[in-house]
């Protein structure tokens, strides 16, 4: 009994010792990979520290973009860090507040004005013209740049146009007489010309999905403001001191009768509509133009169509919202005048080559980039460059980032699940929305 | 003690000297305590009477704030959620843990050691792998639980026909509740397990000789044995359920449609998404508060029961 008392507590130390040895050989490994990827800033060169909030096909292309660049330059470098992105703007407020503000950093074009009013930001075309880094601003086309631009300066360039495009399945289209010549989608004519679409769809094939929308978060936020647009009313919706909507009641209540129809024909929430998508089992889908590098990427490209969101109402009107990714130059007093010439040409030098971002899926923001053969030569893209010119950016509020705001979408999602009258969301909108714009 | 016996104790340098080696070994964590826990605690009282966005100096408001939150509609769907998690998951955890302890320490089950690790293993991964994990399973489309529920027949076959385990309101708390007792049920569990093997095992020996069966010896013996342990896993549980925050923020983001938004979450989005750092502190004092309450109400409640 007391040899097998003394064997089992010999196997539990023996456990514990191999367990121990174990978590500290891991932990030195990776102590050790960490050291390893520690970026070393080549001599003379200034380093400009670059912050941004892209994952997946996003962070992969910049960080192509970035070391590229710094192949290239024999006097910058950058080091590309990439942030948490439910984080982000806490930290990039927390580092102006500690002035360890990153040199350069991206922001959604709908934040720049809170980050303004926050002080976290320095005019752009103030300090290029200081520091004598010319820069085209009027090439810069993305709708987005209104929201950069305050008290007539830049406080941010937007550097992609971020929108919802319609990805379809053309041999799940085209048996049906669905597609016409040029291989796009021929029933955006009207709202009722997609409804009976869907039907065709459904009846052809049951256990498939004639279209997928989400009915949640941003997404949905923005198919709604198309769809205000598309009535024709000003998306501006918000009153001169921004601090409460000034909606078209009438049309704003039409607009979400539209939403309650097109919601129709979407089946109950899909949290992975994508691969259902790239299965073969759904014949269309409303899609971030953040997705299109992974979708050329595992379909059939020949399979695979892309257009922007249709203009189901109004065909001469936008119908969907922009957001964009913007490269800002955050306020730091202790950073020197070369350090911030150095963040300006880097900034400079990416917009110019706008093309090669939109290799992740976006579309340019400067205007020459859509000339380039390295854009034309992207796969599918010619189906929604005109993405451009039917989209249009939220209006912009220093208290709230309107597309994201659950003061909007929640109440979206309860109309389209039939959980709410039309009344009864426009109010609760109206309502949440002027108690969050007050601050 | 006489008064000379009393000073002698008091001024016995050797008393002193070893108080002062203990309170020297203490000394580091106090201040880091002070440091980390109290002040924050203090400073973010002081938060919660002004208005800051981190970046900008405070504006002092008073108590704007909590009036402000008394007021949003928000504020009291996201406690009512609390209080919904509460109920759906206090007594799922307790009585698992209990029959889950009841289970491994009986002397019929062969293997006891594997059990008590199987029930135990979920408890050390973290939130974000058991969200991940969950979030597939309970996936309506492509996920195992349907999945093995069509192929058993259970459920239609067609791929229109799913169970909505985390977009229908009138089920997400279940499909929640059972993420969180199947991750934590195993701390309930060892607490139970390792109360129940101080129970005297004379007590059932008596009651075997008495005639009491296995289910008698259960419901009278074990059962009320674990009095106080009840009480304060009760006590633990109601402030975590209080605390929910990581396994529904990652699995359902507080949908749908806002109707799993639990407290913590509102407290998340009102501070680091708005930038509204003073009602964000104004909201976590208020919970604090209501957690004192409660807690307050139960201790005396079992007070009263002990006696």
């Amino acid at each position: 009994m007391k040899r097998t008392a003394h064997k089992g507590y010999l196997l539990r130390m023996l456990a514990l010792v191999m367990t121990l040895l174990l978590c500290l050989s891991t932990g030195l490994a990776l102590a050790e990979e960490e050291a390893a990827e520690e970026e070393v800033v080549p001599e003379g060169r200034i380093e400009v520290v670059y912050w941004n909030l892209l994952g997946g096909g996003d962070g992969e292309t910049l960080k192509k973009i970035v070391e590229e660049f710094n192949a290239n330059s024999e006097t910058i470098y950058v080091r590309n860090m990439t942030q948490d992105w439910g984080q982000y703007y806490t930290k990039l407020r927390t580092a102006a507040l500690g002035g360890t503000s990153p040199d350069l950093a991206i922001s959604h074009a709908d934040n720049v004005l809170g980050l303004y009013e926050a002080g976290v930001l320095m005019p752009i075309d103030e300090e290029m013209e200081r520091l004598g880094v010319e820069f085209d601003f009027t090439q810069v086309k993305s709708p987005s740049i209104e929201a950069c631009i305050i008290d007539d300066h830049y406080y941010a360039i937007p550097q992609d146009i971020l929108t919802s495009v319609y990805m379809y399945n053309k041999s799940l289209l085209e048996p049906l007489g669905l597609l016409d010549e040029n291989g796009y989608p021929n029933y955006f004519g009207s709202l009722q010309d997609f409804l009976d679409a869907c039907k065709v769809m459904e009846e052809a094939t049951p256990d498939l999905f004639p279209h997928v929308s989400y009915q949640d978060g941003h997404m949905i936020g923005g198919a709604w403001f198309g769809f205000y647009m598309q009535t024709g009313a000003d998306p501006d919706y918000l009153s001169d001191d921004r601090m409460s909507v000034e909606f078209d009641e009438e049309k704003a209540i039409e607009s979400l009768k539209y939403l309650q129809e097109f919601y129709s024909v979407v089946p109950p929430q899909m949290t992975n509509a994508f691969d259902l998508f790239t299965e073969d089992k759904v014949y269309g889908l409303m899609e971030g133009t953040w997705t299109v590098a992974t979708a050329v990427d595992r379909i059939d490209n020949d399979k695979l169509g892309i257009v922007p969101f249709p203009q189901l109402i109004d065909d001469t009107l936008p119908s969907y919202a922009v957001y964009s990714h913007s490269l800002v130059l955050p306020n730091n007093p202790n950073r020197d005048d070369e350090t911030t010439r150095a963040a300006l040409e880097f900034m400079k030098y990416f917009i110019e080559h706008d093309e090669k971002w939109a290799e992740a899926g976006h579309l340019p923001s400067y205007a020459p980039a859509y000339e380039t053969e390295f854009f034309k030569n992207l796969p599918l893209r010619e189906g929604y460059a005109d993405a451009i010119d039917t989209v249009n950016p939220f209006p912009a509020s220093p208290n709230l980032e309107i597309y994201t705001a659950t003061e909007v979408n929640i109440p979206l999602e309860k109309l389209v699940k039939g959980e709410m009258t039309v009344e009864a969301c426009y109010a609760e909108i109206v309502e949440g929305l002027n108690s969050a714009l007050a601050g | 003690m006489t008064n000379t016996q009393l000073q002698r104790k008091r001024a016995n340098p050797q008393v002193i000297r070893d108080n002062a080696v203990g309170y020297a070994f203490i000394l580091p964590f106090i201040a880091l305590y002070i440091l980390f826990s109290l002040y924050p605690l203090a400073h973010g009282f002081i938060i919660s009477f002004n208005k800051w966005n981190i970046v900008q100096p405070m504006e002092f408001v008073g108590l704007k704030n909590y009036a402000k939150l008394l007021q949003d509609k928000k504020f009291w769907e996201a406690l009512g959620h609390t209080f919904e998690f509460l109920i759906y998951s206090t007594i799922p955890l307790m009585a698992g843990g209990f029959f889950m302890a009841v289970m491994v320490n009986s002397r019929y089950l062969r293997g006891q050691a594997l059990f008590r690790a199987v029930f135990f293993s979920p408890q050390v991964l973290t939130v974000s792998i058991i969200s991940y994990m969950w979030q597939s399973l309970l996936d309506p489309y492509n996920g195992l639980i349907n999945g093995v529920l069509k192929s058993l027949g259970l459920l239609d076959p067609s791929p229109k026909v799913q169970i909505f385990w985390l977009s229908n309101p009138d089920i997400v708390w279940w499909s929640i509740t059972l993420i969180t007792v199947w991750w934590t049920v195993g701390y309930n569990m060892i607490i139970y397990l390792a109360a129940m093997q101080d129970i005297p095992e004379s007590l059932y020996e008596s009651a075997a000789l008495d005639g009491a069966n296995d289910r008698q010896l259960m419901w009278h013996i074990t059962f009320p044995s674990l009095k106080r342990i009840h009480a304060t896993l009760l006590f633990l549980q109601i402030i975590a359920s209080f605390k929910v925050f990581g396994q529904i923020f990652l699995v359902t983001s507080g949908g749908p449609m806002g109707r799993t938004r639990a407290f913590i979450q509102y407290i998340y989005e009102t501070a680091f998404q708005r930038f509204n750092m003073g009602e964000g502190s104004a909201a976590s004092f208020m919970l604090f508060i209501i957690i004192l309450i409660v807690s307050f109400i139960q201790l005396r409640v079992m007070d009263k029961a002990n006696d």
